[in-house]
């Protein structure tokens, strides 16, 4: 059977890792596991360059490189024969092979330290499949191992009743929850998360989890940050596989620079928001037109549950939901009603009760707008801003009911004249009292005004810096 | 020079720590047991499917056929192997197909130990101590 590079691209994933062999002019031989072969074209892979020192030295006396790899669906093994061409440290194929060895990297704060320094560019003089390794199929033998069961099911159908159900939705809360229900009953993607753009912060914002056990409303990634927020900057799907060896990679080498003490010293780890164990992920930008709006993203135990029809399918699914969030949120800026006067009916009716209910003690920090409750971080920026102007307003004018507009109007608050996203930092500002501050409430009463229910006595304090 | 590379189906520790037997299943490793033949340099990598690896460089002391008892071991990596790579996707039932028969054992004393943990110092040489475990 004559093989073709690119029917081995499946082997090039990752999930097994392959095995480099090189030797120096005296013929000591050198072997080591490899994390990345990449496809080049019809005769040439790419290896990625980072630690290998011994390898490097090698090819430099001796251009000649045998890797095995491995098929992760039926684990045949090939032999790939390669001759050292050039190393590129810029370009085209180096940033292809940076960004994902800088995906792994931010996920564990190793930007810093571990790096691509080349990708080194082989010919591939022969492929051979190793028929020997594998004995022929014997079902007796077979039946003596485990059995894996697969397969999500994807139709035409699915589509539809995922965008009736999007379509559907009254509000910005709904339509995301409600998009990651209908991955998880449609497709059985059962961890997922969608993440909205905030302007002013440029930082990309958990507004809806599924499949984590805990609300993860709040966790926050930067632009260009690990896999999600490559996605965003550079608004294409993005997909990774293998990542429980790789993400262990990154680290392994972590591990290492700390122990030695010497070096760089590593950012802070950045947690990644998701699964400890992850083997595949995928990410999806959310945008209208030129817009970024947010990502929606996937992953997995299985290494192989997303693939490229998945990628593509499911950006189908992206662009629908991202629509309906335009449309939900410009539905939002429309609300316009006069505020409520201070002291309506139910205003202090809540300050006025005895008060055997316990005291909760807020500490607001005016320089980066962060507000805590009881010394625990509860939210900071804009919804913090929003948090303390209500809780303030609550304490002066006795009021608990406020409007969309009046907040829209505030200048102190500095939200945007247009694409304000008021909407989706209520959601946070709820999601995150829930969470800390249960006793205080956000419901809303009617379109475009909301009330804030309060079970505890408050303290209001604030501070000049954090 | 072509180097070359092939997986081996199990190893074992000799009592002193200081020799080391990989087994080789003859199907796959007809290049790699000639080049042993050849100059006798041997190099070989263990990893437990984690970032975690270790590479030991040597010569190669003897071949030979791989006993019953040896292929107790083998069989006990097999299964071990199989449930390592099913974790990450790969089917077991494709995994316990590995050719394992005939076997050769390569007996090696082991010179050098080197750390292969990816990092700025993959590659050094780890401690003198021996004790490959």
């Amino acid at each position: 059977v004559t093989l073709a590079l690119r029917d081995l691209k499946d082997c090039f994933q990752g999930v097994i890792p392959s095995m480099i062999a090189t030797c120096s002019k005296d013929g000591v031989p050198n072997v080591t596991y490899l994390s990345q072969v990449y496809f080049v074209d019809d005769r040439h892979v790419a290896l990625s360059c980072q630690f290998f020192n011994k390898t490097r030295r090698n090819i430099d006396e001796n251009p000649y490189a045998t890797v095995v790899v491995y098929d992760p669906k039926t684990f045949e093994a090939r032999r790939l024969e390669l001759r050292f061409v050039r190393s590129e440290t810029s370009g085209a194929l180096f940033d292809a092979m940076a960004l994902r060895i800088r995906i792994i990297a931010s996920h564990t704060g190793m930007a810093d330290v571990f790096r691509l320094t080349s990708a080194d560019v082989f010919e591939v003089v022969s492929i051979e499949a190793i028929d020997a390794f594998l004995t022929p199929p014997d079902e007796a033998l077979e039946r003596t191992a485990p059995v894996v069961v697969d397969g999500p099911i994807t139709e035409l159908k699915s589509l539809q009743r995922v965008l009736n159900r999007v379509d559907r939705a009254a509000c910005l809360e709904e339509l995301l929850s409600g998009a990651l229900l209908a991955a998880e009953e449609e497709y059985g993607f059962k961890h997922s998360m969608a993440l909205l753009l905030d302007d002013a912060t440029k930082r990309l914002t958990v507004l809806a989890s599924r499949g984590y056990g805990v609300d993860r409303a709040g966790a926050e990634v930067a632009l260009g940050e690990g896999l999600i927020g490559a996605t965003a900057e550079r608004r294409a799907p993005l997909r990774m596989t293998g990542l429980l060896s790789e993400m262990s990679y990154g680290r392994a080498v972590r591990d290492e620079v700390l122990r030695q003490g010497g070096g760089a010293t590593p950012a802070p780890e950045i947690p990644l928001p998701g699964l400890a164990d992850a083997q595949a992920q995928l990410a999806l930008p959310l945008h209208v037109d030129e817009r970024l709006l947010g990502v929606l993203a996937f992953e997995d135990r299985d290494p192989l549950a997303f693939d490229e029809w998945d990628e593509a399918y499911l950006q189908i699914v992206a662009d629908q939901v991202a629509r309906a969030i335009d449309r939900v949120q410009r539905a939002s800026d429309d609300d316009d009603e006069p505020p409520p006067k201070s002291g309506t009916p139910q205003a202090l009716a809540a300050a006025a009760a005895p008060s055997a209910r316990p005291l909760r003690k807020f500490l607001y920090y005016r320089k980066d707008d962060c507000v805590f409750v009881d010394g625990d971080y509860l939210v900071r920026n804009v919804p913090g801003k929003l948090l303390w102007k209500m809780l303030t307003l609550r304490d002066s004018e006795g009021r608990v009911e406020f409007c969309n507009r009046e907040f829209r109007l505030d200048a102190s608050l500095g939200l945007p004249t247009l694409k304000d996203n008021l909407e989706s930092r209520l959601i946070l500002l709820r999601k995150r009292l829930l969470e800390k501050c249960p006793d205080i409430r956000i419901v809303p009463v009617r379109r475009g005004r909301f009330a804030l229910e309060v079970d505890c006595e408050i303290e209001l304090r604030e501070a000049d810096g954090a | 020079m072509r180097p070359e590379c092939v997986r081996a189906v199990g190893v074992r520790v000799g009592r002193d720590g200081r020799d080391v037997s990989v087994f080789l299943p003859t199907a796959t490793s007809e290049t790699t047991l000639r080049n042993f033949e050849d100059n006798g340099a041997i190099t070989a990598c263990f990893t437990a499917m984690s970032h975690r690896s270790t590479q030991l460089k040597g010569r190669t002391a003897s071949i030979r056929a791989a006993t019953a008892r040896d292929l107790e071991i083998v069989d006990r990596y097999v299964r071990a192997i199989a449930g390592v790579l099913g974790t990450v996707g790969v089917p077991p039932k494709f995994v316990v197909r590995m050719t394992t028969r005939p076997c050769r054992v390569v007996r090696f004393v082991v010179d050098a130990l080197f750390d292969q943990t990816p990092g700025p110092r993959a590659g050094e040489p780890l401690a003198s101590e021996g004790g490959a475990s």
